[in-house]
């Protein structure tokens, strides 16, 4: 009969150990909280409303609701210089505020007294009426004030990315019932670890498009043109 | 000015009854060249402490009553064609 050579028989035992040892660590391993199953990211939901679908939609109802019955107009334009991340202007160049209605392709500011399509105007000055764009105000308002219609159908069919966003809240740091925010509260994980942290559900109220960089330099031309950059370059 | 350094976002509040645009928020960055006439690329054009051109559009809108229809003048309805 023949014998195992002793080396071979001890070769043999550490690789049936070796073979135990995985055999045990695999599930081990497969639950490990380290080993990541998804890579979609967790802020999106997945029963998240489609961001482009609800903007294309809003886009529609909006002109439909215009042509139907109008709506009410307030806007303000403001620009300048910036040398912050978050884009505050320090150097005011402009700053318009209008109100106003759209009714159909027409607008109203009542307060300037005039009345626009998207391609001409008419401003009511010194008695009679006058094309807007002979007076400056009007010339101002031409360049200027675009259509809301116009802005979400420019955003609509040049855009490079659309994402929900939450809205922003304004503050009134004079509000008797403002206090300032104590301290934020600890991240699992962060010293302590006893803090609870809990996930505010999206509200899909607010929009974010990006824009392609043609539309930009359309819409900027357009200030340009009015004359109020004055000095910059 | 360089309008070769661009942005555009715009920013859109949708009401959650009506599904109608309630506010529009339109900002437009453009990068400046600097004293030796180059603009900074990319994000960096616009991040803290370098000096760029921003405006903003902002719009309420308001959709809940009916505007009265336009009573424009004859006169003025000419300037409108």
């Amino acid at each position: 009969m023949q014998t195992i050579p002793s080396q071979c028989s001890r070769s043999f035992t550490s690789i049936v150990v070796l073979l135990i040892t995985l055999g045990i660590s695999m599930p081990l391993l497969a639950d490990s909280p380290k080993r990541s199953k998804s890579t979609a990211p967790v802020d999106v939901p997945v029963d998240a409303p489609d961001s482009a679908r609800s903007l294309r939609d809003a886009v529609v109802k909006l002109k439909a609701a215009s042509q139907r019955k109008g709506y009410q107009m307030h806007c303000n334009v403001w620009g300048g210089l910036s040398n912050k991340a978050d884009h505050k202007v320090w150097m005011h160049q402009v700053y318009e505020e209008h109100q106003g209605q759209v009714l159909g392709q027409l607008m109203h500011l009542p307060e300037l007294s005039i009345y626009r399509n998207r391609e001409r105007g008419a401003i009511f000055i010194d008695e009679q009426w006058k094309p807007m764009i002979s007076d400056p105000a009007g010339h101002r308002v031409q360049r200027i004030i675009a259509f809301p219609g116009q802005v979400l159908f420019d955003a609509l069919s040049s855009k490079k990315k659309v994402e929900w966003i939450e809205p922003s809240k304004l503050i009134d740091i004079d509000d008797p019932d403002y206090s300032e925010p104590m301290d934020a509260p600890l991240e699992p994980g962060e010293a302590g670890d006893t803090a609870v942290v809990e996930k505010k559900q999206p509200s899909y109220q607010r929009v974010k498009v990006e824009v392609s960089e043609k539309v930009a330099v359309r819409y900027f031309n357009q200030i340009q043109n009015s004359g109020l950059l004055g000095g910059f370059s | 000015m360089d309008r070769t350094r661009t942005r555009c976002s715009v920013e859109v509040g949708i009401d959650p009854q009506t599904g109608l645009p309630d506010q529009l928020l339109m900002t437009i960055l453009i990068g400046r060249k600097n004293l030796k006439g180059t603009t900074i690329s990319a994000d960096r054009a616009f991040s803290d402490g370098v000096e760029h051109i921003v405006f903003n559009y902002s719009y309420q809108l308001d959709s809940s009553e009916p505007v009265e229809a336009f009573q424009i003048p004859p006169q003025a309805k000419k300037l409108l064609r």
